[in-house]
């Protein structure tokens, strides 16, 4: 369960979520909303990049003020762009830098690493320099570099950002596939349809938080495009 | 920089820190060596060390080409300054010597070889230098070197596609502007992914300052 009680955050002096209350206990779940209406800021205060100028984020009873470091390895995070995720040179030095850095040992991280090559197929890419993959295969590897650390929640940023139709659609199947928790910030509605709950944030408020297809059409209304 | 290859010789499993030092005293040997016959022995001891490392000819070939222009380029200038001899012995110290630094690349893992620099970085801690940091900022160049120059080309086309007429030079600004904000979302990445658990843990303890 990740809970915001009371989250407000600032920006230069510029409120950027104001006085959220929330409880996220729910497996799919997408925020939707403009651009700088928070959702970016939302994501990071869920696994403690960012931390509430008040009020607290929760995650299972851990705080992200206090237990980030514990926070982080709960909630995996896949940002927008691959390129700015992907750390190291080789796609399987990639793979080992966050159990690495957790000191996981060399057989655990050879064995997760094995399985998730081979179960998402880029087991034969595993010694290419991540720069040679193509945006699909990159964004697929940010998200083994979080599946590895075997987090309970993942939180998407825009995840279908760059990615043709192909890729697309294959990546929208992966993550649907996920047994993890899903909190997925996205303007492509047909990817969320079919999740369990929407959260629409509007100039840093909880405008609507209900089905997805009740949230969308608020949405829609919100910019006047209900009839579209 | 070569590609690691892997393997399971006897020079894949030598420690990488053994492969450092002993390519430092390589370097200095070349240096040192001035007879045409013992820098070519030497060459051919550093090609068989590449069989030993059951690394094909076009392992070997590949770690040659990046240099071959330049190798060329020298070997013409000194013939024309000094004669065959000196450039004979000027094209061999830089084949040794790449071939050798590619036989330390090609086989150690790009990881084993930041964690013994940043080993090696260790007793700095005590002036508060994280060994850590100094090994992560190794593998963010190494790892950055293709990026940036695949944005310092899309800023190029954007800007010829707008007219531009002036040098290259003038992409550095957007690229600049451009790589700090990747900054940004990188180091967030890096946090994301633990970082400050290893940090913590080369720094031997203290509490974490990454839930600021």
């Amino acid at each position: 369960m990740i809970e915001f009680r009371g989250v407000s955050r600032s920006f230069s002096g510029a409120p950027v979520l104001v006085d959220i209350n929330l409880a996220l206990g729910e497996r799919r779940i997408a925020i939707i909303g403009g651009n700088g209406s928070g959702k970016s800021t939302f994501a990071r205060l869920i696994n403690g990049l960012i931390v509430p100028d008040d009020g607290e984020v929760v995650v299972d009873g851990l705080s992200t003020r206090k237990d980030g470091p514990r926070v982080r390895r709960k909630v995996g995070l896949v940002f927008q762009n691959p390129e700015h995720q992907i750390v190291m040179p080789t796609v399987e030095e990639d793979l080992a830098f966050g159990p690495r850095n957790i000191g996981l040992g060399a057989a655990e991280t050879e064995a997760r690493m094995a399985q998730l090559l081979e179960g998402y197929g880029l087991a034969a890419k595993r010694h290419l320099p991540a720069h040679a993959l193509s945006g699909g295969e990159k964004k697929l590897l940010t998200l083994l570099s979080v599946l590895i650390m075997q987090p309970d929640y993942i939180v998407f940023d825009e995840p279908m950002n760059s990615l043709d139709l192909a890729a697309r659609c294959r990546f929208a199947a992966t993550m649907d596939a996920l047994p993890q928790a899903l909190i997925t910030i996205t303007h492509d509605f047909d990817l969320v349809a079919g999740y369990d709950r929407a959260l629409l944030l509007e100039n840093g408020r909880i405008a609507a938080d209900g089905p997805p297809a009740t949230v969308i059409a608020a949405y829609r209304e919100s910019l006047g495009l209900a009839a579209l | 920089m070569q590609r690691y290859s892997p393997g399971d010789s006897p020079i894949h499993r030598a420690a990488p820190g053994a492969k450092l030092v002993a390519l430092f005293a390589i370097g200095v040997l070349i240096a040192l060596l001035s007879s045409t016959p013992a820098l070519a022995a030497l060459s051919a001891l550093i090609m068989a060390l590449f069989l030993i490392a059951r690394l094909s000819v076009r392992d070997t070939a590949q770690a040659l080409s990046p240099v071959i222009l330049v190798a060329a380029a020298v070997f013409a200038l000194q013939w024309w300054l000094t004669g065959i001899g000196e450039a004979l012995r000027s094209v061999l110290r830089i084949f040794a010597l790449v071939l050798a630094a590619s036989l330390v690349t090609l086989t150690t893992p790009f990881s084993r070889m930041i964690d013994t620099l940043a080993a090696a970085a260790g007793p700095l801690a005590a002036f508060g230098f994280n060994p850590a940091r100094f090994g992560l900022a190794a593998a963010l160049v190494i790892r950055f070197i293709p990026v940036l120059m695949n944005d310092f080309r899309e800023i190029e086309m954007a800007r010829a596609a707008r007219g531009s007429r002036r040098p290259a030079l003038g992409a550095a600004g957007p690229l600049i502007i451009k790589t700090l904000r990747m900054t940004d979302t990188l180091s967030e990445a890096i946090l994301a992914r633990g970082f400050e658990t290893r940090e913590e843990a080369m720094r031997g303890g203290g509490r974490s300052d990454a839930a600021r």
